[in-house]
Formats: C-alpha cells, structure tokens, sequence
C-alpha cells in the first residue's frame, strides 16, 4: 500500500513522485483499474477499459523514467473520449453505428500523449456523434454525474468530466463543438478547457461540426490543464486548420496576482435564464478576482445573446449533415445490407437504424438547412451573423483581456429531466456556444456550489490567449480551492 | 416557417435516412419548435455582412508534391473494417440488373 492515495494526485503531483521513485507508473496505473473496476459499474464513465495496454504502457513509462527520458506526462494514466481514434483500439462515438469500429490509425494527438509516456486507461463516453448536452444520447448508457447518480454529468464529453471527477483517471481529453468539454467540467465540478480553433490539431478526431470541433483536456486542477495542452498543441500538417505558431509554455502563466488584468461581466448572461443559484456563485467568484487585484467592467454582448444559438443549431447541423453522408455502410462501421434488396435500400436502412433519434434529427435540420430555397434564409444568414457575434467579441477584447460568465445556466439536472425536449436541451449550451463561434478559448472551473452541485465559472479570452486563461484561472483557483472538493462516492 | 409532414419525408429522403410514419410524425413537431427557435435570425439585418465561413480567416495549405508513402496506412489495415470483402474488393449489391 502507498502512502499517498494514488487516485486523488494530479499530473503534477504524481510526476514529482514518479521523477523521485516513491511511485511507480505500473502501481500508479493499477490503482486507477482497482478504482475504475470498483466504480465504473455506478459511474459508466468508459466504453472500453484498455487494462493490458495500460499496464504495457505503464511498464514502458517506468522503463523512460529510470532512463532520465521524461516528458510532463511520462507515466500519467488518462482517459480520451470515444470519437478521437486510437489504433487498434475500438472507437465508437458511442453510436451503434461505429459501435465495432477499430481504427488503423492514431489521431494527431494520441500520438503525441503516447510520445510524451502518458498511458491510455480507456475510451470515455459521450453523448452519439458529441450531438447533446447531457451523455444521455450515448447509444451505450448514460453516463451518471459522481455528485449525484441521479443527474447527468453535462455532455456531450459526459464519460471523461466523470472519469475525472470521480478520480477514475488522472485527466482525460474530451472535444468541444458548442460547449462539450466545458458544459460537463462545469457539472462534474472539474476543469475543463476549449483551446482556440487550430491550436489542437483535429486529425483523427471524428468529424461533428468541423468549423467549430476543438480538442482539449479535462482536469483536476488547472496547472495539469496547462500541461495537457502543452503536450498536444502545435502546427500539424495533417489538419488544414492547423495554426503554425509558437507554443508558449503555458505553465508560466500561472499561480499570479490579477493586478492590471481587466475582466468584462457581460450583463446579458445573467438575465432570468440562468438559476439565481449559478448567478450567486459567479458574483461571489468576480468579488474574489477583484480581491486579487482584477478590474472589473459590466458590459453588453446583446447580439451574441440574442443570435448564438441559433446560429449555432443551423451551422453545427449543416455541417454534421455533410460530415455524417459518410456513414453508408460500404466501407466501415454498421451495415444492414443483409436486411436490403439493393443498394439504395441498404443505404436508408444502414443510416435509419445505426443512427440514434438525436443524430438523425440533426442531420436532418442540417439537410433542411442547406436545401435547395432555405440556404439563403437559414444557412448563409447564420454565417453572416457568425460574423457579427466575432466581432462583438473583438470589439470587447479591445478594451478588456478577458470575459467572464456563468459556464452553464443551470447546474446538473436529473437524467430524463429535458431528453424528450430538444430546444430545452440545446438552451444548455447558451453560454458556452459563442467561444466556439468565434473561434476563441474558454475555460470552465470549479467556483463552487448551488444545491449540493458544483457550478463552473467560464473565462474566455481572445485567440491564442491561452496564457490570459491561465493566468486568471489559476490565480482564482489558489485563491479557493472549490477544485479540491471531493464527490462522496460509496462504490 | 411551418415545416409539414411532407416536407420531413422530403427531406429524409435528401439525408438517405429511411423513416417510419410514427417518426414523421414526432418529427415534424419536434423541428417545428426548433425552427421556430431560428426565427430570430429573421430579424437580423446582416446585408451587407460577408459570410464568415471559418473561425478565423484561414488560407491553403499546400505540401511539396513529393512520394509520403510512410505517412500513409497500409492497405490491409485501411480495408480492416469493411462490411464484407471480396479478393481486396469491397463488395457492394448490385447496381446494375443482371
């Protein structure tokens, strides 16, 4: 038995112990699959628990780290969510349709975590396709939140948010189209960050919305946030979108005063749409950062308000509806040709019975979207106004560094509670959709707790601003410590 | 835009998606409400806006014409989740009657 309780560590603190041999990664590891095979029947934050790779890994990680070859993440157990491939190991979306799907390819990023040493604990769930708010959607189970079995830890990167939260892994890489990894970090009480568009390279991430789709790491604390996004960020010639710039390293950034830094409230995200629960916490937050030396300026974001999410569910369908055509049953994934005459027929029942109601219903806004008399009513308005949501932002980032809002306008709800209301469902999404519009960073993190649920304050900042969210990020969560809060989990 | 049940069948039909009646049905008041959610951007005056097509203004991305072969997966691995193979074929019903 060690001394330290393994599950509890962050990256950091697990590296200093592994670089000083009072842990090793294969014990390290090991505890992680005790706690995974302990809890994860209540939990049902994974699809696929990789045990044996994870012990190779581990081993291999032992073999780096007495050979002095050390990177951040040499040796650290983590989860990635269900749609980025791993080679040889099942990928599912959480949908029947990739439900035996094996890729013969790494993406971008697990190349890089595997380079670094990191180890591969599983595959976390998520809602079909990342289409939903709530892990309900997965074609598997829904994943259930560690603060109360009874509400849904966020989606659609419900499976990861939960792993982490209920200390089932170090940390986990979920993705985020409209609110994905920042939405379930918020309800699950962890750490949740949506790097700017192009800085982590999409390859091999499962296509959604492929303008707004973004990686990024979900973590215990928000020095382990910087490190994750260290070791997958940078220029990737295999994504067209990839951002060819410096990475900095963002672990300087943290841990200081707020003196000089300007913050913006956007009096707009705090009407009656968002539980006075959630309000409370933020106002108590931005007291804090005042504490810490912020200035602080209320200001508008009425167009962003008022058009994000709509401009959101006609572009995000539109572009799923596309990327989704994909999925015929020819080449990989569910196919019900056997139950077919022809090709055609097998085409409608492969795509009628592999897809779950939310991603058809998606598909089928997006095609409606972009049909022949509609496009320019909904498809091309909504890409103009995208234009003006960016610039709105622009227009608030010349005076200010960063804005703050609530990350959701509730915090868990109960599982069932809105999965047979769609527009109730996507209303989830209100505040964190606009980052992604815009293409800019946000972070979502602990500040605390409404009815025995945690709630997340979310920072966003302009592109490639990474080093500012840190910056405020961290400063507010030395000032508190909300991260350290423990669900109480009886296995 | 009041979306009829005609319409879904319309567009299922765009989206390869086979469809019962009873899904018609639920549907069609489901993307109802939704587009009546859209009705905002109704009123949004965005003439003379150009169309914002991605995040950030972005250009081609180009790469020297040269043999990458190692960057590119194996054929057998490529074919591995096939549905159903023929001599390294992938097999597909008929398209034409014979």
């Amino acid at each position: 038995m060690s001394k330290y309780n393994l599950t509890e560590l962050t990256a950091h603190q697990a590296r200093v112990l592994l670089d000083k041999r009072e842990i090793s990664s294969v014990e390290l590891t090991k505890a992680f699959l005790d706690k995974i095979f302990d809890l994860d029947d209540s939990i049902k934050s994974f699809v696929t628990i990789t045990s044996e790779l994870a012990i190779k890994q581990a081993q291999n990680a032992d073999k780096r780290i007495k050979e002095n070859k050390i990177d951040d993440l040499t040796g650290i157990p983590l989860q990635i969510k269900d749609n980025i491939c791993t080679a040889g190991v099942r990928t599912t979306c959480s949908s029947k349709m990739l439900e035996n799907f094996v890729p013969p390819y790494n993406a971008t990023i697990v190349d890089r975590l595997y380079e670094s040493g990191a180890v591969l604990l599983g595959k976390g769930n998520l809602d079909e396709f990342a289409m939903g708010s709530s892990t309900e959607n997965s074609y598997f189970y829904p994943t259930k939140n560690p603060w109360d079995i009874n509400c849904v830890p966020g989606g659609s990167s419900g499976g990861p948010a939960a792993a982490v939260s209920a200390d089932e892994v170090i940390g986990a890489i979920g993705s985020d189209t409209g609110g994905s990894i920042r939405q379930p970090a918020s309800l699950c009480g962890v750490v949740g960050l949506k790097p700017t568009y192009g800085l982590v390279s999409r390859y091999g991430l499962i296509a959604f919305a492929s303008s707004l789709d973004q990686i990024g790491p979900i973590t215990k604390d928000v020095t382990d946030s910087a490190l994750i996004l260290k070791a997958i960020s940078g220029y990737d010639s295999k994504d067209a979108t990839s951002i060819n710039v410096e990475i900095p390293n963002y672990s300087d950034y943290l841990n200081k005063d707020l003196s000089g830094v300007k913050i913006a409230i956007p009096k707009d995200y705090f009407g009656d749409d968002i539980d006075n629960g959630v309000k409370k916490v933020i106002y108590e937050a931005i007291e804090v950062l005042k504490n810490l030396g912020a200035t602080i300026e209320e200001i508008s974001l009425s167009v962003m308000q008022q058009f994000a999410l709509a401009v959101y569910y006609i572009i995000a369908p539109s572009e799923a509806s596309t990327n989704l055509s994909r999925y015929d049953g020819v080449k990989y994934g569910f196919s019900d040709r056997l139950n077919s005459e022809n090709l055609m027929e097998s085409l409608y029942k492969t795509r009628q019975h592999g897809f779950g109601p939310e991603v058809k219903r998606r598909i089928m806004l997006g095609t409606y979207a972009l049909s022949s008399g509609y496009y320019d009513a909904y498809y091309l308005k909504a890409q103009k106004a995208k234009r003006m949501i960016k610039a709105e932002f622009e227009d608030s980032f010349k005076k200010y560094d960063a804005i703050i809002t609530p990350t959701s306008p509730t915090v868990a709800f109960k599982i069932g509670e809105k999965s047979s209301n769609p527009v109730q469902m996507y209303l989830s999404d209100v505040l964190t959709i606009p980052a992604n519009i815009a293409g800019i960073p946000a972070i979502s993190i602990p500040a605390g707790f409404s009815d025995g649920l945690p709630v997340g304050m979310q920072v966003v900042a302009p592109r490639l601003r990474e080093d500012t969210i840190f910056h405020i990020a961290s400063s507010y969560e030395n000032a508190t410590n909300w991260n350290k809060f423990k669900p109480d989990l009886k296995s | 835009m009041a979306i009829t049940e005609k319409d879904i069948v319309h567009i299922a039909e765009l989206a390869r998606i086979g469809i019962t009646n009873d899904e018609v049905k639920s549907m069609q008041i489901e993307m109802s409400k939704i587009l009546e959610h859209f009705n905002v951007l109704k009123d949004v005056v965005v003439d003379k806006k150009e169309p914002l097509t991605l995040s950030d203004e972005l250009h081609s991305v180009t790469r020297k014409d040269l043999d990458n072969n190692e960057s590119l997966v194996a054929n057998d691995n490529m074919l591995s989740n096939v549905p159903e193979l023929q001599e390294g074929f992938i097999k597909i019903q008929a398209v034409f009657e014979s």
